[in-house]
């Protein structure tokens, strides 16, 4: 899913895409609801609903990154954390 | 009819989960002097009128014929809880204390400690309501035998107490409550091989030795000591913010749980226990706001094993992440959903078996000590009983072995960290020393 059936890198729209994707089945919220913007502290991700998302994000992109920083900045809202995605594809 | 729905066929079966919490009630009521239980206390600003509360208890309760089940067996050797077809009269479960003038908040912390360590009163008892009335400060507390309910569901269950007053006494208010589960005997073969995984996961726990604190139990019949950790919304916010810098964003349960076992190390230490590595199991909620809510009855909680190496607790950084590594470990291989299949498969196992079984795998013990953070309260209301309530928090009975853990809730912006100690286990000034460790690390 990383890379789009025609071998191009995903979009960071595509991304926030399937990044929404997931927290609404893991918070059980309908997609259209969540902001992009907000934290996810705010949509009500805690931090086992987090670990499930970080193990959606090696399934969807092949990406670890339980063992990265997990910085406010890169990973608090789906925008900055496609961004981070985004970067390290 | 409610009542009818709320006994389908007057029969549940029970999960594998279920199965070894009715494992651990032999075990506690053979060691200690009641069975597995908790309570969650709801402290108010104001006291409730005594006389409402045992009304509006008693219309509330035969609602539930369920409370007052027990444990029998299918043909299919199937454990399933029994319950009486519909609600018996019987008088309503509240107790009352009244401590004199002068007392002061140990002493409510004192005479929950009491009612904590009072057992049910017949096998068809498992829960117990109590109005407590201080000099300055008043509380309702549930007891609650945890073959009944788990942490959730007992907040799910006093919230759903607070919509009946609300709704002035509408049974309807229990409608959505599913209390109907199946056999669970198919799909032997998947059983097995999750099996096969758990066993794995134990054997790998049972490499290095287990650091645990030796129980002397003296032919007594101890009770459990407490100490009631409540920070306020600043310094919630601060430890909230101080984990998300140092364990990451949104680790608040390895940072939690990092603290703890650091505090307990020290302990454990002072007390020369024979070393090797901390493992310990941490009970947590995966499921959906929707099946919390409706779901109240029994047990749905999963459980994940942690390991804490000795050398990781020097080093904050390097525990946090070993713990969040775990974490995701397990998550991610479908260890929760592995046991509880695997624990279908022990319902076949009569109680007193299985709880010699349990001890069997991990050299006789099963945990150096326990933790758990009920991070989403089920329990929404800001106000019970036409009072403001002012904190609530959990005060469990820690399973024994290993007698002591250190337990965590929210409520309201507001974090509890709960220390629940079998007596003589360790004594007053340790348990002063971890609460003093904790205020200061935290």
């Amino acid at each position: 899913m990383a890379v789009q059936e025609t071998g191009k890198k995903m979009t960071r729209q595509e991304i926030e895409g399937a990044l929404a994707e997931g927290i609404a089945t893991i918070i059980s919220a309908e997609k259209k609801a969540l902001a992009f913007d907000q934290p996810f502290h705010d949509l009500g991700v805690d931090s086992l609903g987090f670990v499930e998302l970080l193990v959606f994000i090696e399934k969807t992109f092949k990406l670890q990154l339980i063992q990265s920083d997990l910085t406010r900045k890169d990973f608090e809202t789906i925008r900055s954390l496609a961004s981070f995605i985004h970067k390290n594809l | 009819m409610i009542s009818e729905y709320l006994s389908v066929k007057n029969k549940y079966y029970l999960n594998g989960f279920d199965w070894v919490m009715g494992s651990i009630d032999l075990i506690m009521k053979n060691t200690t002097c009641a069975g597995n239980a908790s309570q969650i206390v709801f402290m108010l600003d104001a006291p409730p009128d005594e006389a409402l509360v045992r009304e509006a208890l008693g219309r509330f309760l035969r609602l539930f014929p369920v409370i007052n089940g027990s444990v029998s067996r299918h043909w299919t050797l199937t454990p399933y809880w029994k319950m009486p077809g519909k609600s018996e009269e019987r008088p309503v479960p509240l107790t009352v204390t009244r401590l004199d003038a002068a007392s002061a908040q140990s002493k409510v912390l004192a005479a929950l400690t009491d009612l904590i360590n009072t057992p049910f009163t017949s096998k068809s008892d498992h829960l117990a309501f109590h109005l407590v009335y201080g000099k300055n400060e008043q509380c309702l507390a549930l007891t609650f035998d945890h073959r009944l309910f788990d942490a959730r569901g007992a907040e799910s269950f006093v919230g759903l107490f607070q919509k009946f007053l609300a709704s002035n006494y509408d049974p309807a208010v229990a409608a959505d409550i599913r209390l109907t589960q199946g056999f669970d005997l198919t799909g032997w073969k998947s059983k097995f091989l999750a099996g096969q995984a758990v066993n794995r996961k134990v054997l790998a726990l049972s490499q290095s030795a287990m650091r645990t604190m030796p129980i002397h139990l003296n032919g007594g019949a101890p009770g459990f000591r407490y100490r009631v950790i409540a920070f306020d919304r600043e310094e919630t916010k601060r430890i909230t913010n101080t984990a998300f810098d140092e364990a990451g964003y949104l680790m608040l349960l390895p940072y939690l749980f990092s603290r703890v076992a650091e505090g307990l190390h020290r302990l454990f230490e002072r007390r020369g226990a024979p070393s090797g590595a901390y493992v310990v199991p941490v009970s947590t909620d995966m499921r959906t706001a929707k099946d919390i809510r409706e779901e109240i009855f029994f047990n749905h909680n999963s459980m994940f094993f942690f390991q804490i190496k000795p050398e990781d607790l020097g080093d904050r950084k390097r525990l946090a992440a070993s713990i969040r590594g775990q974490w995701y470990d397990q998550i991610q291989n479908k260890f929760p959903q592995k046991l509880l299949a695997a624990s279908a498969l022990m319902r076949i196992a009569p109680l007193p078996f299985l709880k010699r079984f349990l001890r069997l795998p991990l050299g006789g013990n099963i945990a150096s000590f326990c933790f758990s953070h009920v991070s989403k309260d089920s329990f929404v209301s800001a106000d019970l009983l036409g009072a403001r309530i002012v904190n609530m928090f959990h005060m469990p009975r820690t399973p024994v072995p290993p007698g002591i853990g250190v337990f965590f809730n929210t409520y309201g912006e507001r974090l509890n960290a709960t220390i629940s100690c079998l007596d003589g286990l360790f004594t007053g000034d340790e348990l002063d020393m971890l609460e003093e460790d904790l205020r200061g690390s935290l």
